[in-house]
C-alpha cells in the first residue's frame, strides 16, 4: 500500500514541477502565496500525532492490555480529526480554486489525495481503537496496531514532503 | 488454548511422505476435503475465496474478452480490406480500435497473466491459498465489473473513441463531449484496482508462504517472473491512477491539468500515461517469459541453463522498462538530448531478452526436445518475438521513428512482440497446464492445427503492415484512397485474419471437446519438475495433501512425489497454512486463511456502483467513500471465535 501510494504521490509532485514550467511566475499572476501559518500548524499537529501512535505501537509490541492501547489510539484519531479540520483551512489558504488554472488543479489534487489518506488513516485507527476498547481482542490485533503505526508514519511523512513542495518550495521556485 | 500453539514439526529430511501410513493419509484427505470444501450452489460460487476457482474465472473471463477484442480486430480488418470501404463508418471505427486496444491491454493481457499466476503460484510454492483470499475475490469482481461497464457502453454506442491511450486534448472535455471518455477513465479505475490487488496477493504469498526449504534461489522461474511483474505493477499502475483521475477531473469538474490555456499540458498526459504504458507491456511480457521457462524445462527434460542469469535478465528488463517511456513521444517537441537517452535505453533492453533467448536455446540444445503443441508455441514465440524485437530496436532510433511513428509499421512491431512475446507463450502455457487445471489432456492434433493456423495467420496479417507503414499508411484511419496503393497489402492482411479466427475456433473446440472426453491426465503427464505437478489433476481445493519440503530447484526430479519430505502438524479443522521467512523459507508461524464471504462481492457492487456514479457526478466519490468504509468495517471486524487465536483480556487481570 505504502509503495503504491508513495508512487502516486511522487508522480503528483513530478506533475507539480512539470506544470510549474508552463508559467513565468509561480504562483501564477494574481495568486497569493499559500498560507504558511495554518499549513505549518497542520504539519506540527501531524508530527505530534506520531508520538501517541508510536507509544501505542510500543505497548502493542509488548502485548500490554488492550484498553491502554485503545486510549492512545483514540488520541491519534483526535489528532487526525484535527488535521482534517485544518486541511479545510489549508484549502482556503491556497488562495486559488481547483478550476482556476493548472496551479489550482494540481495543488488542490495534492491536498485532496492526502486528505483521503488522512480520513482513511484516521478511520482505520478508530476501528482498531474500538476493537481494542470493545473487544473481543485477539493476539493478532496487536499486529494490526503495529502495522497501522507504520502506515500512519507514512501518512504523516508523505505530508511533510508534500507540504514542503506545495507550501514551502513555492516560495523559492 | 492459551499457550502459543507449537509450530509444525520442523521438517526432518528423513520424514518422507511414503512413511505415512495409507490410513493416516486417507484420514488427512478426508479432513482436509471437509474443511476446504467449496460451498455449493450459486451463493457458494459468489462467495468463493479459493484461489483456483477465482483464477479460473479470471482466465475464462479474459479469454472471452480476448475473443471480443479479436472480433473488434476482425471488424477493423474487414473495413480496411478495401479502399473506401463502407462496412463501418468513422465514428464506429474509432470506437472499435479504442475498444480493441483497451480490451486487449486492460481486459485480457494483464488479467490473464496475473490469473495464471494466481492459480499456479500457490501450488508451485506449496501453500494452500493466496495471502488474502477475500481480497483476491474482490479483485476478480472489480475486473469483471470494469469490463462489463466498458462493453455496456460500447453496445449503447457510447464506447470510448479516443484510442486506448486517450491522448488529450482529443480525450478532454472540449473535443470529446459526452460520457465516452469518462467511461473509459472509470473502466481504468476498476481494472487498475484489480491489477494492484493481484500484485499485492502475489508478492505477499511468494514472500511469506513458500514451502520450507524453498529459499528464493530455489523458486521456479515462473514464480520469479510473477514476483517481478507484481513489483512492476505496484510502481507503474499509480501513473495511470493519477493520469486517469486527472482526466476525469478535467472532464467532470473543470480542472485544468491538460488545458494549455490555463497552464496545463497535453504532454503531461503523455508522460504520465506512458510512464504506466511502457512498463505495462513488460508486465504482460515478463510472466510469459516465466511460462516459456516452465515449458522448455518440461519438454527438454532439462534444467534451464543459467538460472541466475535468467532472473537477473528479468529483473533488468523490469528496471529498464521504467526508463523507456519517452520513446512513445519521440514525435513531440521534447528536447533531443533528453530523447536520445531513451533511444539508448530502448535499445539496451533488448540485451537481457537476448540473454534469456540464448539460455533457452542452450537448454534446448543440450536436452531432448519433444515437439508437443506447447513446445511448438514456444518455437513460434522465438521466431515472432525476435522479429518484433528487431523492429523494436529499429524504431528505438529517433530518426527512424520519426518516419514511421503513427504508421502501420508500429502496429506491426507491437503485434509481433505482443502476440509473439505474450500470446504464444500463453497458449503454450494453456496446452501445458490445461491437464493440471482440468484433469484432461488437450488434443495434440487439434493443437497442431491451432498452432499452425495461428502462426501462419499472424504472419500473413502483420508482416505486410511493416511494408504498409513504410509506404506511409497512417494508423487509426477508417479508410484510405485507392490511389495510395495500399489496397493489395491490406487485403492480404485481412485475409490472414481469417486464419487467426480459424485458429481460435480450433482452440475453443479443442478445449470444449477435451473437457468432455479428453484423455485423463494423471498427476504429472509431462514429467515436469515443479511442485504443481505433485498434486492431483485437477488439484483438490486444499492444493497439496501435505505441505512439501523442498531441497532443490526441481523438487520432482530430485524425488518422486511419494518420497518428498513433508510438513506435519498443521491443523486440518480450519483453513490453516504455514508462514515462512522471506529469504530461506524457514517456518515461522501458522496462518489462518479467510473462509468464503459475500463481502468481496458487496464491496465490488457498492464500490463499483459509486465508481459508475463518478462518471456522472463527483458526489460519487463521497458516497463511495462512506459505503466502502461501512463494508470494510464489516470485513475487518473481529469474528467472535474463542478458540481461533489467543484471546487477550481487555483490562489487566
Amino acid at each position: 500500500m505504502i509503495l503504491i501510494e508513495g508512487a502516486a504521490f511522487a508522480l503528483l509532485v513530478a506533475s507539480y514541477y512539470y506544470i510549474r514550467r508552463n508559467f513565468d511566475t509561480w504562483p501564477p499572476p494574481r495568486t497569493l502565496l499559500p498560507e504558511l501559518g495554518v499549513s505549518s500548524a497542520n504539519v506540527a499537529l501531524q508530527l505530534v500525532s506520531v508520538v501517541p501512535m508510536w507509544y501505542a505501537a510500543k505497548l502493542a509490541f509488548a502485548h500490554e492490555p488492550p484498553a491502554r492501547i485503545g486510549k492512545w489510539l483514540l488520541v491519534v484519531v483526535a489528532c487526525g480529526i484535527g488535521a482534517i479540520i485544518l486541511r479545510g483551512f489549508e484549502f482556503a489558504g491556497l488562495h486559488t480554486r481547483y478550476d482556476s488554472n493548472a496551479y489550482g488543479s494540481i495543488t488542490w489534487m495534492i491536498l485532496s489525495v492526502h486528505l483521503a489518506h488522512l480520513i482513511a488513516g484516521s478511520l482505520e485507527t478508530l476501528l482498531i481503537a474500538l476493537v481494542m476498547l470493545v473487544g473481543p481482542v485477539e493476539r493478532k490485533h496487536y499486529t494490526d496496531t503495529t502495522v497501522m503505526a507504520v502506515y500512519w508514519y507514512f501518512v504523516v511523512g508523505s505530508w511533510v514532503a508534500l507540504w514542503l513542495v506545495v507550501f514551502v518550495s513555492v516560495r523559492f521556485i | 488454548m492459551t499457550a502459543s500453539a507449537p509450530l509444525p514439526a520442523v521438517p526432518d529430511p528423513d520424514f518422507r511422505r511414503d512413511l505415512i501410513s495409507p490410513r493416516d493419509e486417507e484420514e488427512m484427505r478426508a479432513r482436509l476435503s471437509a474443511t476446504w470444501k467449496e460451498k455449493s450452489g450459486f451463493y457458494g460460487w459468489l462467495t468463493s475465496t479459493n484461489h483456483k476457482s477465482i483464477a479460473k474465472r479470471y482466465i475464462v473471463t479474459a479469454i472471452i474478452f480476448f475473443i471480443l477484442g479479436g472480433l473488434e480486430a476482425g471488424m477493423m480488418r474487414l473495413q480496411l480490406s478495401r479502399p473506401e470501404n463502407h462496412f463501418v463508418g468513422p465514428d464506429l471505427y474509432n470506437q472499435i480500435f479504442t475498444m480493441h486496444g483497451s480490451t486487449m491491454m486492460f481486459l485480457f493481457a494483464v488479467p490473464v497473466m496475473e490469473a495464471v499466476g494466481l492459480y499456479l503460484v500457490p501450488l508451485m510454492i506449496g501453500t494452500r491459498n493466496v495471502a488474502f483470499p477475500r481480497m483476491n475475490a474482490l479483485g476478480y469482481w472489480m475486473y469483471l465489473f470494469g469490463g462489463v461497464l466498458l462493453y455496456v457502453a460500447f453496445f449503447m454506442n457510447t464506447g470510448p473513441d479516443a484510442g486506448w491511450f486517450a491522448y488529450v486534448p482529443l480525450a478532454g472535455p472540449q473535443y470529446s463531449p459526452g460520457k465516452r471518455m469518462d467511461i473509459w477513465a472509470q473502466m481504468i479505475t476498476f481494472t487498475e484496482i484489480a491489477a494492484l490487488i493481484g500484485a499485492v496477493e502475489i508478492i505477499t504469498t511468494i514472500f511469506k508462504q513458500r514451502a520450507p526449504g524453498m529459499s528464493l534461489n530455489r523458486m521456479p522461474l515462473f514464480v520469479w517472473a510473477e514476483l517481478i511483474t507484481s513489483f512492476m505493477i505496484i510502481f507503474a499502475l499509480p501513473a495511470i491512477v493519477v493520469s486517469s483521475t486527472m482526466l476525469a477531473a478535467d472532464r467532470l469538474v473543470d480542472t485544468h491539468f491538460f488545458n494549455p490555456a490555463e497552464g496545463g499540458d497535453a504532454i503531461l498526459w503523455q508522460h504520465l500515461f506512458w510512464f504506466f504504458g511502457h512498463p505495462e507491456v513488460y508486465i504482460i511480457f515478463i510472466p510469459a517469459l516465466g511460462m516459456v521457462s516452465s515449458v522448455v524445462e518440461a519438454f527438454t527434460q532439462r534444467r534451464i541453463f543459467g538460472y541466475p542469469a535468467m532472473i537477473l535478465s528479468m529483473v533488468s528488463t523490469a528496471f529498464l522498462g521504467f526508463g523507456l517511456w519517452v520513446h512513445h513521444m519521440f514525435a513531440t517537441p521534447l528536447p533531443q538530448l533528453g530523447q536520445s537517452f531513451f533511444t539508448a535505453a530502448s535499445a539496451a533492453i533488448s540485451i537481457p531478452s537476448g540473454v534469456q533467448i540464448f539460455c533457452w536455446i542452450a537448454t534446448i540444445w543440450g536436452g531432448r526436445p519433444r515437439f508437443s503443441t506447447a513446445f511448438k508455441f514456444i518455437i513460434g514465440f522465438f521466431f515472432l518475438f525476435i522479429i518484433g524485437g528487431l523492429t523494436g530496436v529499429m524504431i528505438a532510433s529517433i530518426p527512424y521513428d520519426l518516419q514511421v511513428h503513427d504508421t502501420f509499421f508500429v502496429v506491426a512491431h507491437f503485434h509481433y512482440v505482443l502476440i509473439g512475446g505474450a500470446v504464444f507463450p500463453l497458449w503454450a502455457g494453456f496446452y501445458y497446464w490445461f491437464p493440471k487445471l482440468s484433469g484432461r489432456m488437450l488434443s495434440e492434433r487439434a493443437g497442431s492445427w491451432n498452432f499452425w493456423l495461428f502462426f501462419i495467420g499472424m504472419n500473413i496479417t502483420f508482416f505486410p503492415m511493416h511494408i504498409l507503414g513504410l509506404l506511409g499508411m497512417p494508423r487509426r484511419v477508417y479508410t484510405y484512397l485507392p490511389e495510395m496503393g495500399w489496397g493489395g497489402l491490406n487485403a492480404l492482411a485481412s485475409f490472414g485474419a481469417v486464419f487467426i479466427v480459424a485458429s481460435v475456433c480450433v482452440f475453443l473446440f479443442n478445449v470444449w471437446n477435451s473437457l468432455r472426453r479428453g484423455v485423463p491426465a494423471g498427476d504429472n503427464p509431462w514429467n515436469a519438475p515443479t511442485l504443481e505437478w505433485a498434486t492431483t489433476s485437477p488439484p483438490p481445493s486444499y492444493g497439496h495433501l501435505y505441505i512439501p519440503v523442498v531441497e532443490g530447484r526441481d523438487p520432482l526430479w530430485d524425488a518422486a512425489p511419494g518420497e518428498l519430505a513433508v510438513v506435519t502438524g498443521l491443523r486440518t479443522d480450519r483453513h490453516e497454512g504455514l508462514i515462512t521467512s522471506i529469504m530461506d523459507a524457514i517456518p515461522e508461524r501458522r496462518y489462518e486463511f479467510k473462509e468464503p464471504s459475500i463481502l468481496p462481492l458487496l464491496l465490488a457492487v457498492f464500490g463499483g456502483g459509486t465508481i459508475v456514479i463518478a462518471i456522472f457526478s463527483p458526489w460519487g466519490v463521497t458516497v463511495g467513500a462512506i459505503t466502502s468504509f461501512i463494508i470494510l468495517a464489516g470485513w475487518f471486524w473481529p469474528t467472535i471465535s474463542p478458540d481461533h487465536d489467543t484471546p487477550v483480556a481487555r483490562e489487566p487481570l
